[in-house]
């Protein structure tokens, strides 16, 4: 997928802009707070319908009534079909999203042949708390199985009315077993769907970090979960590991009012030569697996959806040392249309680059 | 904004009912007092002419202002089959379709913990009450499709189906003039799921 042009009109500190980025690696450089992550957020917010920051409404610029975005995305799929979205977002924080020109049709957003942001906080996939580890699965690599999407929020419904029957705590014996019943059955399919996607995502994990790393270091992965799994893991099997779960865990639950066990709270741990990260791991290693997620995400997406997504990196390429920068350039160059921010430019970047745009109080200059 | 009393009290019931907030009961309010006398005395006395007259039925729980209502009583129905549904309007939707000739029986609600809505809550008393008759064969459960509609049709089939009584679910699946290529991927998973042989 390529972002072709990007018509912004109030938007956040950009009063109007015009832009037709290369389809290579397009490098966008300026001082700090001109503006530079907000094209970003443009191109994340076309192509999703959602921005990565705060609320919508935050998005139109100080002083206006609302904002106006217009862009552009070419698939390689279909002799390059062209898909315009053009998306306005009022100070109220309505938001409007036509596709084509028709309302109603998100579901054809570009978005969903991949955008991969990678973000400074996104450090905290590996050091936050288990809920950002799974917001990665569910909301980044999600998107590939639409199903596991629709299952997921299926599931969520049903934990919330789960939680409030325990909550009441006089838990009415036969409604319980029919919520039950609901929970296991979502929570089991949620779980298969959830190891098939993380099956195909791990082993593209460890090839990519051993790309970045060289051969020292081992990386792998583990999924921890709150369910007590026997080995084979198909869909029946799953279904009876998570009835016997409940049924050993039923007082456990009735007692803290609050379902215990399931999707919502597993986890993954991250290991480097068998040592735990979160514990063990330096700065740059913590860096250098979220770029190896990043980049086995942007695989995965390649290889079931035929697409190659575009690529955003906000103020992360000047963070890594030149091997880790020439891995991930080599990775890029030719195939994955590229956005970097950074606020100092290096000799290096300017020879790798395609363009480079250099940001002033919303004002754009084209430099190479 | 400042209104006097009465004007105030008119917007501020007007907003409580679904759908509309402040600025549409404000329009509302003044519509109604711009209007000719008559416009607001009718609406007025419709208002209480309904609720006065409006009652459930003691047989399906459906809204009616006899009792029991039309379809209870109306004699070509066969009380064999009872389409079991979450609210009156569903009942409407149903009968548009104009082929179902049995009978129904409302819920007024869905089991939802969130919102306070148990067994309990529900018009399943009455539900018993007309299945213990012996008269019932089948019992379609016509709830809603979603997570709190699935749960409501697991709890009534365990209740039901002790009883002898045939309990059936409605199909989902895809829309009459529908093409797949359109269709989402769950909704084609149960369709699929739900396949029967061309006979």
């Amino acid at each position: 997928m390529i972002l072709k042009s990007l018509d912004l009109v109030n938007f956040r500190n950009y009063h109007k802009l015009y832009w037709k980025p290369h389809y290579g690696i397009n490098v966008i450089t300026g001082p700090n707070a001109q503006g530079k992550t907000n094209l970003l957020e443009a191109i994340y917010l076309t192509g999703l319908g959602f921005s990565f920051r705060n609320r919508d409404r935050d998005v139109v610029r100080w002083g206006s009534d609302f904002t106006s975005l217009n862009a552009t995305y070419q698939l390689q799929r279909s002799q390059g079909l062209n898909v315009d979205v053009a998306l306005t977002v009022d100070v109220e924080g309505k938001k409007k999203v036509l596709i084509n020109g028709a309302e109603n049709k998100r579901n054809l957003l570009p978005g969903r042949f991949g955008i991969v942001l990678f973000k400074p906080d996104d450090l905290q996939i590996i050091k936050g708390p288990p809920s950002r580890r799974r917001d990665f699965i569910d909301q980044d690599l999600g998107f590939i199985d639409p199903v596991y999407h629709r299952l997921l929020q299926q599931y969520r419904r049903v934990v919330i009315q789960r939680n409030n029957l325990l909550r009441l705590g006089e838990v009415h014996q036969e409604s319980f077993q029919v919520w039950n019943e609901q929970f296991y059955r979502y929570g089991a399919e949620v779980l298969a769907r959830r190891f098939k996607l993380l099956k195909q995502f791990f082993p593209l994990v460890r090839e990519m970090y051993r790309g970045i790393a060289g051969d020292g270091e081992e990386l792998d992965m583990k999924y921890l979960s709150t369910t007590t799994l026997t080995g084979v893991k198909d869909n029946e099997q799953l279904l009876k590991d998570f009835v016997r779960e409940g049924k050993t865990r039923e007082k456990e639950e009735l007692y803290k009012k609050q379902s215990v066990f399931g999707p919502h709270r597993d986890d993954i741990v991250f290991f480097l030569n068998q040592r735990d990260v979160r514990y063990y791991g330096s700065q740059g290693q913590i860096r250098s697996i979220v770029l190896a997620l990043k980049t086995a995400q942007i695989r995965l997406f390649h290889r079931e959806i035929k697409e190659y997504p575009v690529l955003l990196l906000d103020d992360v390429l000047m963070e890594l040392d030149e091997q880790r920068q020439n891995y991930l350039m080599q990775l890029v160059s030719d195939k994955i249309q590229t956005f970097i921010t950074t606020t100092t430019l290096t000799d290096k970047i300017i020879r790798l680059s395609d363009r480079v745009y250099f940001i002033n109080k919303g004002m754009m200059k084209e430099e190479k | 904004m400042q209104y006097a009393g009465a004007v105030s009290r008119l917007i501020g019931e007007l907003a409580r009912l679904p759908g509309i907030g402040s600025k549409t009961a404000q329009r509302l309010a003044f519509f109604l007092l711009n209007a000719p006398p008559e416009v607001a005395e009718n609406l007025a006395a419709a208002i209480r002419e309904a609720r006065a007259t409006v009652t459930r039925c003691s047989v399906c729980g459906n809204l009616t202002d006899i009792d029991p209502c039309a379809i209870c009583s109306d004699q070509t129905r066969d009380r064999g089959v009872i389409c079991l549904v979450q609210d009156p309007r569903d009942v409407a939707a149903v009968e548009k379709y104009r082929g179902f000739k049995g009978v129904y029986h409302v819920l007024h609600g869905a089991l939802s913990p969130l919102a306070g809505v148990g067994p309990e809550q529900l018009n399943i008393k009455s539900l018993l009450a007309r299945l213990e008759g012996g008269d019932v064969q089948e019992v379609i459960l016509a709830t809603n499709p979603d997570v709190e509609g699935d749960a409501t049709a697991l709890y009534l089939a365990r209740l039901i189906k002790p009883l002898g009584v045939r309990v059936t679910r409605i199909a989902h699946g895809l829309p009459v003039g529908a093409h797949l290529e359109y269709a989402d991927e769950i909704t084609l998973g149960k369709a699929i799921e739900g396949r029967r042989e061309i006979k």
